[in-house]
């Protein structure tokens, strides 16, 4: 038993020190999945009058982050994407790398970062991880999180807006 | 030879089967906090609800003063550790403040080295258990455990507050240098 369980402590423990990335991720808050915000950032709104999703998706000539983003917005509506419901904002450095998008997606420009940088994402030039804020109908943000690979966490965000909208 | 083959069949149904459940659940559990992209919630809750239960395993067994079995108190430390978890994948219902009466499930992503604080716990605990129940040493079982234990509470008491405004949130530089 305690051989079993020290080979455990001893694998989690190669894993962690293995990991790419720190051993308390965003500060601990990384998708911590509670609404620990409310405040006014002035520039980040969502749709007025919808709980909105608004995304810092990363520098987008990078094409992972375009693919992430591509992704997003094809399941929009579909049973593994953002529901209509709700709200879709994209932060972008360069309106021109986001091209065209559904009716549904609102695309903002944020051409030096600045936006990014006052929610505590990182601006999209640098290549870094992308994340995203929630914004309730009255336009307060109530959650923040880095989040690598948000553009498959639908069902994580719908959860969280449903209470963002209430 | 009949009696002896059922006795050993008996000791391995009791002895082999929760462990197997175990280890079955804790592969769901993964696989389910992986595709979420929470491979490190699973790691922190789960390590430290296992770490718990092993250490109140250790002191109920130099208290009960008889060997007890490590896997229903490991069990319970981890259910209840991932409870708000599994509330917000199958309840919809998000994490809020108060879910800390889930042994601290909110304010451990907050104190130092959180991951170190869970792994540590785990190790500790299981350690204590096997000294308390297996090796017969109660005394320094319950010390370990207290031991373990108080080093948590100790982090829990240095842990940083949650931040109320993104004035109050690390930015990304310390995570990408920008």
């Amino acid at each position: 038993m305690v051989a079993a369980q020290l080979t455990v402590v001893a694998l989690l423990a190669g894993y962690l020190l293995g990991l790419d990335e720190p051993l308390t991720p965003d500060s601990g808050l990384r998708q911590l999945d509670l609404l620990y915000l409310d405040e006014q950032v002035p520039g980040v709104t969502g749709v007025p009058g919808q709980a909105t999703l608004v995304v810092v998706p990363g520098d987008l000539s990078d094409p992972a982050c375009e693919s992430s983003l591509r992704d997003a917005l094809s399941r929009r509506g579909g049973p593994t994407g953002l529901d209509l419901a709700f709200g879709l904002v994209v932060l972008a450095r360069d309106l021109q790398q986001v091209g065209e998008v559904p009716p549904t997606v609102q695309v903002r420009a944020d051409p030096d970062g600045t936006l990014a940088r006052s929610v505590e994402l990182s601006p999209a030039q640098d290549g870094c991880h992308p994340g995203y804020v929630l914004v309730d109908p009255d336009g307060r943000v109530l959650y923040r999180t880095y989040d690598p690979d948000w553009d498959s966490h639908a069902q994580e965000q719908g959860i969280l807006l449903a209470e963002v909208a209430r | 030879m009949t009696a002896r083959y059922t006795e050993l069949t008996r000791h391995a149904v009791v002895r082999l089967v929760p462990l197997a459940v175990m280890i079955a659940v804790q592969a769901l559990l993964a696989q389910a906090y992986y595709e979420r992209g929470t491979s490190w919630h699973f790691l922190l809750h789960t390590t430290f609800g296992l770490g718990l239960g092993l250490s109140v395993a250790a002191l109920v067994s130099t208290r009960l003063r008889r060997p007890v079995a490590a896997l229903p108190f490991a069990a319970a430390g981890e259910a209840v550790s991932v409870l708000p978890d599994l509330l917000f994948v199958l309840a919809r219902v998000t994490h809020m403040r108060w879910m800390d009466v889930f042994v601290g499930h909110i304010r451990l992503h907050l104190v130092p080295g959180p991951l170190v604080v869970a792994v540590g716990l785990f190790a500790v605990g299981g350690w204590a258990w096997w000294l308390a129940s297996p090796a017969a040493r109660p005394r320094a079982g319950a010390t370990l455990a207290s031991a373990g234990l108080l080093v948590t509470v100790l982090a829990f008491a240095a842990a940083r507050p949650l931040p109320t405004s993104l004035t109050q949130v690390d930015g990304p530089a310390w995570w990408c240098g920008s």
